[in-house]
């Protein structure tokens, strides 16, 4: 069993630079509801960005830009798909091939021929096994909960209502309207994520992943329609300022520090 | 060799998704004390057999709606509003805090009790009929989930999956602990551990984040006469703990969490019984009737030869 080193809390905030939709999924609709509407806190109705949109989207920017993918079918980057193109990656690739999976976890597959495997190979995937990172939904800050009440009311969003052009007569297409509900720019949540050190872990690789994937969300975007605007975030921290998250120890007593994701590249 | 007690207050800071159940935290609260103190110190704390025992997670002010299939439970309704009434107090899965509180304090035996309850219970579901409204304390929503295509850059094929998701805001929790082998600085600190990395399904991407305040003691009205118990947690006593029970049985599918790796997550289904189900002690245990009831299983894990054990601890709530 390996021992807990220290647990790293990263906070700050993200700021929508352009309206955010993170859709519901829903499976019905309702009389004069929205086609598209975000997702929702069932019991205060406020809407929220799910950790999981957040560790997938930074998981597959992390993925692109190293190229560990499943090549042929763009799997996500496994210790199955890992084992498979060992053979081809040189050292360095390795080493952040690992760390991406410590950060972002196994899946149960990886391990069905376990037992047939080599104690060398066995051995590395208990070391690689526990997922280290560990996102958090984002609430609204109070800010921006009073902000969007007072100037929208109670649904906290706009609608946006899209048109397809026809090519020939440069007039909106004929049954191509949509509208999507948005979470506009401008508005805050509470953005952090907590980061496992384990004992024989390099905390200062991990976190330069870390910076680096969150980086590549700036520069990317987040949730739906992205290639049309939507979902353009920044990260602050109230202490460090723009482009800055903080850092603080759990389990070490060490003063809390400035992650800087300017600096990621 | 004395077990105390503690309350845990857990202000959720995001939804989840695994139900909180006892033997659940269990096994959280075991990977982070072996994390922390070493394999070994985690062998020597399960070898004790009932270290530390927890109830399952309620909503804040609510206990586990006790079962009792029989009388008073089952008095005929006259009238069709009586009749869904009582119909919704079947389902109750929760109680109120202050009604048991009121009940016990009132006194009398089991059955008076259990009578107070359904009374005050019915009055609280008609004035909830009368005022058209009911304070929701927890909601469950479906969430839809998809991986992303590394190659396409859009939904991947097959990899489109729904889960239940649970929101609620704070939620209490039970614990016994043996003094000689864990302390409150101890199950704090796992506590807090637990809170920022999140506990059960999804925990790395968002669910189950909580802070938590302990406090000594429960703060529930004891009774005199410790005959009959409702189980605070999923759980099941030994046969030789209780001689007569009202307890609904379910059929469980544990499996280990990502901390290991193995080939098969699934571990041998158990049964257990859900929290609400009443126990009578069987006179063996009227030596030490506050001590949890059940044990650690081994054979339920295909690590048991490892010194995985499973809990059917119970933290039980004496009635009467």
């Amino acid at each position: 069993m390996k021992k807990l080193a220290d647990i790293l809390e990263i906070r700050g905030t993200i700021k929508l630079i352009t309206g955010l939709h993170i859709g519901a999924g829903k499976d019905e609709v309702k009389i004069g509801g929205m086609d598209n509407p975000v997702i929702r806190n069932p019991l205060n109705g406020e809407p929220y960005i799910p950790g999981s949109s957040l560790k997938g989207k930074v998981r597959m920017l992390l993925e692109l830009y190293y190229g560990l993918f499943e090549p042929n079918k763009g799997d996500v980057f496994s210790y199955e798909v890992y084992r498979k193109m060992k053979k081809e990656l040189n050292n360095e690739r390795i080493k952040v091939a690992k760390n991406l999976l410590r950060l972002f976890g196994t899946s149960g597959s990886d391990f069905k021929d376990f037992e047939k495997l080599p104690p060398e190979e066995r051995r590395e995937i208990e070391e690689i096994a526990s997922t280290r990172i560990s996102f958090y939904d984002l609430k609204l800050t109070e800010e921006s909960r009073k902000e969007l009440r007072e100037r929208i009311g109670g649904l906290m969003t706009e609608e946006k209502t899209e048109v397809k052009i026809n090519r020939i007569t440069g007039t909106s297409f004929g049954g191509a309207l949509t509208s999507k509900e948005r979470i506009p720019a401008g508005t805050k949540f509470e953005f952090k994520l907590c980061l496992k050190v384990f004992e024989g872990d390099n905390e200062e690789e991990l976190l330069d992943l870390v910076k680096k994937g969150l980086r590549l969300l700036e520069l990317d975007s987040l949730g739906g329609s992205g290639s049309r605007g939507y979902g353009k975030v920044k990260f602050r921290s109230e202490k460090y300022g723009e482009g800055k998250l903080e850092c603080i120890s759990h389990l070490k007593k060490r003063e809390p520090f400035a992650l800087d994701l300017s600096s990621a590249f | 060799m004395g077990y105390k007690k503690l309350r845990l207050l857990l202000k959720f800071e995001t939804n989840y998704v695994t139900p909180l159940m006892a033997d659940t935290l269990f096994g959280e609260f075991c990977w982070v004390y072996g994390w922390l103190k070493g394999e070994d110190e985690l062998k020597r704390l399960l070898r004790d057999g009932k270290p530390i025992a927890f109830s399952d997670i309620f909503p804040e002010g609510y206990l586990p709606f006790p079962k009792y299939p029989k009388d008073p439970f089952s008095v005929s309704p006259e009238t069709p509003e009586e009749y869904g009434r009582f119909k919704r107090l079947k389902k109750r899965r929760y109680l109120e805090k202050e009604i048991f509180k009121e009940c016990i304090e009132k006194g009398g035996s089991f059955e008076s009790i259990l009578c107070c309850i359904r009374d005050k219970v019915l009055e609280v579901l008609k004035k909830e009929e009368e005022e058209g409204k009911k304070k929701e304390i927890i909601a469950t929503e479906p969430s839809i989930h998809v991986s992303i295509d590394r190659i396409k850059g859009t939904a991947a094929e097959g990899k489109l999956y729904h889960l239940e998701e649970t929101f609620t805001e704070k939620g209490e929790l039970y614990v016994l602990y043996k003094e000689e082998l864990l302390s409150k600085d101890d199950i704090k600190e796992i506590f807090q551990i637990l809170g920022l990395v999140g506990v059960g399904a999804k925990k790395s991407a968002g669910k189950g984040k909580f802070s938590v305040e302990v406090s000594e003691g429960w703060d529930l009205p004891e009774v005199k006469e410790k005959n009959w118990f409702i189980s605070l947690s999923t759980g099941l006593p030994r046969g030789d703990e209780v001689e007569e029970y009202y307890a609904e049985f379910f059929t469980k599918y544990p499996k280990h969490g990502r901390e290991v790796a193995i080939p098969r997550v699934f571990k041998n289904p158990v049964i257990l019984a859900k929290p609400g189900s009443v126990f009578k002690i069987s006179e063996e245990r009227k030596q030490n009737p506050e001590e949890p009831y059940g044990e650690l299983k081994s054979g339920v894990s295909p690590l048991s030869d490892k010194g995985h054990r499973h809990s059917f601890l119970i933290v039980p709530l004496f009635v009467g």
